[in-house]
């Protein structure tokens, strides 16, 4: 980040444009404020082409922010927007060549479904022939052909949302911008929407910035997902990595479900690390040297990692006595809630056909691997974002 | 259980329980159908008996049967000087209504880009004329547009003009007043209006390539099609049948249809010409108020794609 700020001059401005050809999109040491209030601090994306990135993030992380500056509908404070290799600082959306699908679709709702595709392409010199086959084609891709002739409000949802992407995609836009395209829909249709869009983009190739903050749209979606925090990212990476290798604490709980251990570490030994808690202690896998003894830890460890058992017959890095207080039934899996002392732990099992599952208030014993546990930063930590 | 059933579903829904009986849903329609009858629909019916008796029962009640006439059209379509007067009231009605949509449409526009302080000084400026009664704001436009008044001085005083200044017998000071009449109701007609498309499809005009100007003619102004018709109705409606204003402006120099229709009732006392002449008023107001609504749905092809 230092390096950055310390960049940011001529110099930083040639790196930056000369990288840009080959991205689609290069955000530089963006900043915004509303009212003296910073939304968006520093923030650094660059993304390939043909890539599709996801800002992940709760609502208020600035995500949204992000896209309007992006589009142009408003300006930043700081740093620069370069598009298709130009800076882009002081275009104004209508010259930023860009497709969009905004989370409420903002279909012309005295259009016909054939009016509201056609309209991007006003300037575009083409015969009406040539719009018509456009559109033809653009009615194929999201599989709604021969609607062309409806006004949005004869359509569903999902037909909506689907024209709204024709919309956005047949002016052959080199950057397609999704502000939650799929939280009007309900879960069933959003699903498949999921997999759609995620067919369009395989086939189009289009360089794609979506926004959302649904985890399970992001990690279903993307190349790349960056989870976003207070106006910053926290940490970029592809989907299984992100899952797997979480940065923080905060990147950990909001993809996936966690159990957070806080503790001291203990002793350091030849790549095991003894964490100690409240209420147990936990052996870690430190491989990268990241803990340092006496120091503070926070431990994630997801549900689906950890083992029970009832036996005392196995062994395993570490074993924690526990009591299951509650057992909940998905279908597909059974989440067990347990309590080692004071620290509530979430386990997540496959049900089998031939064991019944565990009962409530049951003594067992926690099992998993000191390769398990994910090594966590603290939020206020990571105080300097990452570069995308 | 068995008994109570039925009954919670009944209570559930009360709308749909008045749905299911239009016997009693129209009941709560009565009373006020009542009073339109009473107090608009026989109105109407004894104006159109009036319109079509003959002269001779002028001064009269007009007896039921067998003396109706096309005598008080013929008479007001032969006449240059009536369809002159019927000119000059669509004239002041068309001129009111394009003057006041030119000036509320950008207010009401601003109105709705605007937050806090400013936006409740504007509405507060739209609003607080309709404060003042009607004859007290005429009063005060008297004396501007008076010959030797505010305006003319002012005129003069800069250069502008010489010698006095017709203003105050002529059209230009009754579109003027019926428009600084009708500018709040516009405005807060417009504004709703504006207010319900969202800044989404505006945004999304512009990310799709439209500038100012087309964003405005293709998105704006069609969806905003219906608060311009609403305000075209009423605004017209309203200044072609003003009679204060013409009385107290321009008087006997620009003859609408109102002030003959006073005329003929209180001293010429030919009530039913005056009938016919109030007949004529109501067929354009109605015809236009038609013919509007159906061009501006056919224009905008309203009723296929909004939703009722």
């Amino acid at each position: 980040m230092l390096a950055h700020e310390a960049l940011d001059s001529q110099a930083g401005l040639e790196t930056a444009e000369t990288t840009s050809r080959r991205s689609g999109l290069h955000l530089h040491g963006l900043k915004k404020l509303f009212k003296e209030q910073v939304v968006l601090d520093n923030l650094n994306i660059e993304m390939a082409r043909g890539e599709l990135l996801t800002l992940l993030g709760p609502s208020g992380c600035g995500k949204s922010t992000t896209l309007n500056l992006i589009a142009g509908f408003i300006q930043p404070d700081a740093g620069r927007i370069i598009l298709h290799g130009k800076l882009a600082n002081q275009l104004p959306p209508q010259k930023r060549r860009l497709g969009m699908v905004f989370q409420s679709w903002a279909l012309f709702p005295h259009m016909t479904v054939f009016e509201n595709i056609a309209y991007g392409l006003h300037n575009r010199k083409l015969s009406n022939y040539e719009i018509a086959g456009r559109i033809e084609e653009m009615l194929r891709l999201v599989r709604l052909p021969g609607t062309g002739e409806k006004f949005p409000s004869q359509l569903s949802g999902g037909m909506q949302q689907r024209v709204a992407l024709a919309r956005a995609l047949v002016t052959e836009p080199e950057l397609l911008l999704l502000d939650e395209p799929l939280s009007n829909l309900d879960a069933a249709l959003r699903k498949e929407m999921e997999v759609e869009l995620k067919r369009i983009h395989n086939q189009l190739k289009i360089t794609t910035l979506l926004v959302t903050h649904s985890q399970e749209e992001a990690l279903v979606m993307s190349n790349r997902v960056a989870v976003m925090q207070n106006g910053r990212i926290t940490q970029v990476a592809t989907p299984l990595e992100i899952y797997n290798q979480p940065k923080t604490r905060f990147v950990c709980t909001f993809l996936g479900d966690a159990n957070i251990f806080e503790g001291v570490v203990e002793s350091k030994d030849k790549g095991v690390t003894v964490v100690r808690t409240n209420n147990f202690s936990v052996m870690v896998a430190d491989d990268n040297d990241r803990l340092q003894t006496g120091g503070r830890a926070i431990l994630g460890l997801r549900p689906e990692n950890i083992e029970i058992d009832t036996t005392d017959a196995r062994t395993a890095d570490n074993a924690i006595p526990a009591v299951i207080t509650d057992v909940i039934f998905k279908g597909s899996n059974i989440t067990y809630y347990l309590r080692a002392g004071e620290q509530v732990i979430l386990v997540l099992t496959l049900p089998s056909m031939s064991e019944s599952p565990h009962s409530e208030g049951q003594q067992v014993r926690l099992l998993f691997p000191k390769s398990s546990p994910l090594i966590l930063e603290d939020d206020e930590e990571s105080d300097e974002g990452e570069d995308v | 259980m068995s008994d109570l059933s039925p009954a919670i579903d009944q209570a559930a829904t009360p709308i749909q329980e008045l749905r299911a009986r239009p016997t009693q849903w129209g009941a709560l329609v009565a009373p006020m159908l009542v009073l339109v009858f009473i107090f608009f629909v026989i109105p109407i019916l004894y104006l159109l008996r009036m319109s079509f008796a003959e002269q001779a029962f002028a001064k009269s009640v007009v007896p039921i049967f067998g003396v109706y006439s096309l005598e008080n059209f013929a008479e007001i379509f032969g006449d240059i000087f009536f369809l002159d007067m019927i000119v000059n009231s669509l004239i002041v009605g068309t001129g009111t209504v394009v003057a006041t949509l030119l000036i509320s449409y950008p207010i009401a526009y601003y109105l709705t880009l605007t937050r806090g302080w400013e936006r409740t000084l504007i509405l507060v400026a739209c609003l607080l004329p309709l404060f003042v009664n009607i004859i007290v704001a005429v009063l005060g436009w008297y004396i501007l547009l008076l010959p030797f008044g505010v305006i003319q001085n002012m005129l003069s005083a800069l250069g502008l003009i010489d010698g006095p200044l017709g203003a105050l017998k002529s059209f230009w000071a009754l579109i003027t007043v019926l428009t600084y009449e009708h500018i709040p109701f516009a405005v807060l007609i417009l504004a709703a209006s504006l207010q319900n498309i969202s800044p989404d499809k505006i945004n999304m005009a512009r990310v799709l390539g439209s500038g100012v100007y087309r964003t405005f003619l293709t998105i704006v102004l069609p969806l905003t099609m219906p608060g311009v018709v609403a305000t075209v109705i009423l605004v017209f409606a309203l200044s072609i049948s003003s009679y204060l204003v013409p009385a107290l402006i321009t008087g006997q120099q620009v003859m609408v249809l109102p002030i003959a229709i006073f005329s003929y009732t209180s001293y010429l006392l030919n009530w039913t010409l005056a009938a016919a002449i109030s007949l004529i008023l109501l067929v354009i107001v109605a015809g236009i108020t038609f013919g509007l609504t159906i061009l501006a749905n056919r224009l905008t092809r309203r009723g296929e794609w909004e939703i009722v």
